[in-house]
């Protein structure tokens, strides 16, 4: 029994020792969850043509704890475009327009409660934590495909853009991994991603009417050091069957010494 | 020779596209199309927020080019989330109606002609008074034009009153919102109460966009009853093909 609980404990310590031993740190700045509720914000009928509503909600998954949503119609119909917050999908913001519609969506982070944008509204935080992430991950579907443009402002003079093409492939999701040293200077001297004061994503529907686009969690990470899940828990998964394996193996053999003694 | 040959053809043909007009016009005796809605009067239905699960809206709306004069739209949510389902006319694409259901969002529209009683929820089965789709034995088919993203289906009800109606259910394939033409002639409606519809004599019309796919949109850009394409206007047609390819082959000669 005693040998039973030896050759059983070994298995048992490493899980522990994987779960307790420090790893890499799990960097990850996150921007939105989008797990708090916001909308719908609406822009339909008539008057047609240009139309446009805004909404500003607090956000605890946010980063300066709100997040303002500014939906536009852009064509000369009477058409419908509209946002949402965790409402038709949780943990997703969605973007819909009607038939013949065309719109657009501008998704803003600036810790200030007002519709308008305040490019220092977050006070310049480091969203590399440190130079530790670099990239931008963002996970996107959409029925027909356009564009998302994500800028981030150090102030109102000086801003780092970056456009990302989601395909029309609904319901696929695409992840996007994308350099901070890619972005493109959009204003003066580009973007500070250690001193950040606001961030947006533009939601382009101007190219696609009756478009459905979705993003999920948005953040700024270091992909070399975020660790990944499955793997984990696959290398967990093969301890553990390779100390059943072993005890198994044990427990067969064991009648058989009895036997024989 | 080559002259004669010519002329020949000439005849032959004007004798073929003679035959041809007299069988087409035989075939649609008074052409007049019966308009069920042109959708060119503004309305707009829908459904979206919280509490999440089941939500219905509805809306009657007089419409001058809607058989009867009125328009019902009844909006559902049948999903458990709190997603958008809505439906417009004439706003997001002028003359037509528009569904639409947002991510994971599923939900029905039901479109009721009953004449006016400014009612979206209480069906009037004998409100349109015995209209006659077949405009006198001219008509014999139902025309609808629509189009969807992804695949959906319309469920077509036709009531000569409360218990005696028929249907027909038209699966339309998601085709990037693609329009196509649907043609349903009354005889391929089956009965679903009673002894059925009688199409001379109609007293409401349902059209139901069963969308039981998330995330769908789809237009309508026009229904109406129309006289069918018969046997005779195919030999027509076929006729005037045959016309053209001998005069042709003649004048090349």
């Amino acid at each position: 029994m005693k040998k039973i609980v030896r050759v059983a404990i070994y298995p048992v310590l490493l899980v522990s020792l994987w779960f307790v031993t420090p790893r890499s740190a799990h960097a990850e700045f996150v921007i939105d969850t989008f797990n708090d509720d916001q909308g719908f914000i609406t822009v339909s009928g008539r008057p047609a043509g240009p139309m446009s509503a805004t909404n500003t909600v607090a956000a605890a998954g946010a980063v300066g704890g709100e997040r303002t949503i500014v939906v536009k119609r852009e064509g000369t119909n009477a058409g419908y475009v509209q946002a949402d917050v965790n409402l038709s999908v949780p943990g997703v913001l969605s973007y819909g327009s009607g038939a013949s519609t065309i719109g657009r969506a501008l998704v803003s982070w600036d810790g200030d409660s007002s519709g308008a944008i305040n490019y220092t509204g977050l006070g310049g935080v480091d969203v590399t934590q440190g130079g530790v992430n670099t990239h931008l991950a963002l996970k996107a579907q959409s029925d027909l495909g356009d564009e998302l443009i994500v800028t981030f402002w150090t102030d109102a003079g000086n801003a780092s853009a970056t456009t990302i093409h989601v395909p029309g492939n609904e319901p696929n999701w695409a992840n996007f991994l994308i350099p901070l040293a890619s972005f493109v200077s959009v204003a003066g001297s580009g973007a500070n991603f250690a001193s950040v004061g606001a961030i947006t994503m533009d939601i382009i529907g101007s190219y696609q009417p009756s478009l459905d686009l979705s993003v999920d969690v948005i953040s700024v990470l270091n992909p070399s050091t975020v660790p990944e899940p499955s793997l984990i828990w696959l290398g967990c998964v093969g301890i553990v069957l390779l100390g059943i394996r072993k005890l198994l193996r044990h427990l067969v053999a064991q009648p058989q010494v009895e036997t024989f003694r | 020779m080559k002259p004669q040959f010519n002329r020949l053809s000439v005849r032959v043909a004007h004798i073929l596209s003679v035959a041809a007009t007299v069988l087409v016009t035989a075939a649609i005796p008074g052409r007049a199309d019966l308009v069920i809605d042109s959708f060119n009067t503004d309305q707009t239905v829908g459904v979206q927020g919280t509490p999440a699960g089941f939500m219905s809206a509805a809306d009657a709306t007089l419409a001058a080019g809607a058989l009867g004069g009125e328009r019902d739209i009844y909006v559902e949510r049948t999903s458990g989330n709190a997603g958008a389902v809505s439906t417009d006319v004439n706003l997001s694409q002028a003359g037509a109606l528009s569904y639409n259901s947002g991510p994971a969002t599923t939900g029905n529209a039901l479109i009721v002609w009953d004449g006016i009683d400014g009612s979206a929820t209480n069906l009037n089965a004998t409100g349109l008074g015995g209209v006659d789709l077949t405009l006198g034995g001219a008509n014999n088919a139902i025309a609808i034009r629509a189009g969807a993203d992804l695949n959906a289906s319309l469920v077509l009800t036709i009531y000569k009153n409360a218990t005696n109606y028929s249907t027909f259910t038209q699966p339309v394939t998601g085709n990037g919102e693609a329009m196509a033409n649907f043609l349903i002639p009354f005889s391929s409606f089956t009965v679903a109460g009673g002894s059925g519809a009688d199409f001379t004599s109609v007293g409401a019309i349902s059209l139901k966009i069963v969308g039981s796919t998330a995330d769908m949109d789809m237009l309508l850009e026009s229904i109406k009853a129309v006289p069918e394409p018969t046997a005779g206007l195919l030999v027509g047609l076929t006729v005037v093909a045959a016309g053209v390819t001998l005069k042709r082959k003649y004048l090349r000669v």
